[in-house]
């Protein structure tokens, strides 16, 4: 039997630890890498405008600055960089920061089912770019035109922060944070969010309801430079501070007071988690409407083949968020050529049926 | 010892109207392992609740090493006092080893290293669970389960080489434990009393688990210390009537120096 004598010298003979996880881990990150790096290549050289691999890798090299002009199709390097290398960053960023956000708020909530719409930001987003939408009309034409490039992003962001401050605020309880009464304040903000939007919807012009819908069905179109600094300025930093709460959410998957036991500040965490996750995907939503299941899909997948530990999970997700909003893109320009389909759709379609398999799976297996 | 390690004073809670703890004074010195006793809804789990900092009394306060508990920033506390919580539930599919590495959390900000795996395993062996190293914690029994727990506050505050005093709190750590765990979870908790200066303190329902292994019991009944002081002092037929309301007679058997409870009526 043991006694604290024994507890004197920590051995340094320590076996590796069996978790069959641990090699995957190792061999994820540079995976996922190649895995972003190559289908952001393939996105460039599919569309209307036919641009091979070799063509746009020396378009790219030109756009960097790396090789001179006068080496690639001046054509296909106004293509790539008025329209098909924005989307495909907005794409990759729009997909990392929505994994991201819902890898570390599953980790806030304790529970691999939240996702980033849980704190109310993307049904505040929706009722902000509603309003945008059809508050735009009733002003006089010059007004309208001035503004109506930023209105839509700035009512969803907007929105979508006032949306989660008040979820917030609400879920607060006394003794310290309230996991359960957030969740309910988001679920009937949620509500009454979708109610106003309700509202709106019947109040639109037939045109309204269309730009309304298809806002609501998410599209990586229409990527420019600005917008795209503009959710890089916010998402990166953002994402970067995301990346290092790592430590105290692994001790969070003990418990609330559990964590606190070891010496995390589980108030400080709560309240930057859902600041900076509001931000993410407020600044991403604002200007690719709401992109279902991404959030709850790519931290699954992850965790299913990694394990659960966020040093590694919360970089790995980004990185499959962005590989899968690549892909779904690809799908949603290619599947219905010419025309083309909201990217939404392909994420939540291919999404949804995939979660139910992992479900199934899972279940069958008796866990990962 | 003269000042003690843990000293709370004049300890109030309040549920809604109700008192849960009502003037509560109580002390435990480094080195010692005190068990606190009691019926359900005695206040046990809640005197332990707010010497470990969870709950701010409504009344009172609690030292710590000479210093309130509001004035301790909280990986200065996570160094030197752990918590095993009732039926701790990990949300995700950890592994033992990643559990009882979280132990070491406020030692090395979150990236262990050698030596705190090292100690990790050291833990698991003190706490029995070494064959469960590289099991998913969510899979374990409830038994397996309380053991890597156990092994994770050992982690956190058994290993450290420096002279300050810890303090390790239990709650219920043996309820879902088999007979031979029970006791060796209880000597262990007693050898790091007497040899690593730790102050133990354990919310336990076998009055005789309590009595063969405590340095000092405390008897609650009704949000009150009852009665506090050496086990043969406070395990007497009267106390125990008065508590539980139930009779019992104190047997010795041969050979044994720890008189045993048998319940008679």
């Amino acid at each position: 039997m043991m006694t604290a004598a024994d507890l004197a010298a920590p051995r340094a003979d320590r076996p590796m630890p069996r978790d069959p996880r641990l090699i995957a881990r190792w061999l994820a990150v540079p995976t996922l890498i190649g895995l972003v790096v190559m289908l952001f290549v393939v996105n460039l050289t599919l569309g209307a405008y036919a641009i091979d691999t070799r063509a746009v890798l020396a378009g790219l090299a030109v756009m960097t600055g790396l090789l001179s002009p006068d080496i690639a199709d001046p054509q296909a390097v106004a293509v790539l960089s008025g329209i098909r290398v924005p989307r495909a960053l907005l794409a990759a960023l729009a997909g990392g920061g929505l994994a991201l956000s819902g890898a570390v708020l599953q980790g806030l909530f304790r529970n691999p089912l939240a996702d980033p719409g849980v704190i109310g930001v993307s049904s505040g987003a929706a009722l902000g770019a509603a309003l945008a939408i059809v508050a735009m009309a009733a002003l006089p034409a010059p007004w309208r035109d001035a503004l109506s490039a930023y209105a839509l992003p700035l009512g969803a962001f907007v929105f979508a922060l006032v949306t989660t401050l008040v979820v917030y605020r609400f879920g607060r309880s006394e003794g310290g944070p309230s996991v359960a009464s957030m969740l309910l304040a988001g679920i009937a903000f949620n509500a009454l969010a979708f109610a106003g939007v309700g509202f709106l919807s019947f109040m639109a012009t037939d045109e309204q309801l269309r730009n309304l819908i298809f806002w609501n069905l998410g599209s990586v179109g229409g990527a420019t430079w600005p917008k795209l600094a503009v959710c890089a300025a916010i998402g990166l930093p953002a994402g970067a501070w995301l990346l290092r709460l790592a430590g105290p959410l692994d001790a969070l998957a003990l418990g609330f007071d559990e964590a606190r036991h070891l010496g995390v500040d589980v108030k400080h965490l709560q309240r930057v988690v859902v600041l900076l996750a509001a931000l993410v995907v407020g600044s991403l939503v604002a200007f690719t409407g709401v992109i279902g299941f991404l959030g709850l899909v790519a931290p699954h997948i992850v965790r299913l083949s990694i394990g659960p530990g966020h040093r590694a999970l919360l970089p790995c997700a980004a990185l499959l968020g962005a590989a899968l909003l690549l892909c779904a893109d690809l799908g949603a320009r290619t599947l219905v050529a010419p025309a083309e389909m909201p990217v939404g759709i392909v994420t939540t379609a291919a999404g949804a049926p995939f979660f139910l398999a992992l479900l199934l799976r899972t279940r069958r297996g008796g866990g990962a | 010892m003269t000042t003690p390690l843990i000293e709370a004073s004049g300890i109030e809670v309040r549920l809604g109207r109700r008192p849960v703890l009502d003037a509560v004074d109580f002390r435990v010195e480094a080195g010692q392992l005190l068990c606190l006793l009691g019926p359900n809804g005695a206040g046990k789990s809640t005197l332990l609740r707010v010497l470990a900092g969870d709950l701010a009394p409504s009344r009172g306060n609690v030292r710590f090493a000479g210093r309130t508990l509001r004035d301790w920033g909280t990986t200065d506390l996570a160094r030197r006092r752990a918590v095993m919580t009732q039926k701790p539930a990990t949300a995700f599919e950890f592994t033992s080893r990643d559990v009882v590495l979280l132990g070491r959390y406020p030692h090395c900000a979150g990236a262990p290293g050698q030596r705190d795996h090292g100690i990790a395993t050291a833990a698991l062996d003190a706490a029995e669970a070494r064959h469960l190293d590289g099991r998913i914690v969510t899979t374990l029994s409830g038994g397996e389960n309380a053991r890597v727990h156990f092994a994770r506050t050992l982690a956190q505050v058994a290993f450290e080489t420096d002279a300050a005093p810890r303090a390790l709190f239990l709650d219920e750590p043996t309820a879902s434990l088999d007979l031979a765990h029970q006791h060796a979870l209880m000597r262990l908790a007693r050898s790091l009393a007497r040899e690593r200066g730790l102050a133990v303190v354990a919310v336990v329902h076998d009055l005789n688990l309590a009595a063969r292994y405590a340095d000092r019991v405390a008897l609650l009944a009704g949000g009150r210390v009852v009665l506090e002081g050496l086990p043969l002092e406070v395990l007497q037929p009267a106390p125990i009537r008065h508590c539980f309301g139930v009779d019992v007679v104190s047997l010795l058997a041969e050979g044994h120096d720890t008189p045993a409870l048998l319940v008679t009526g």
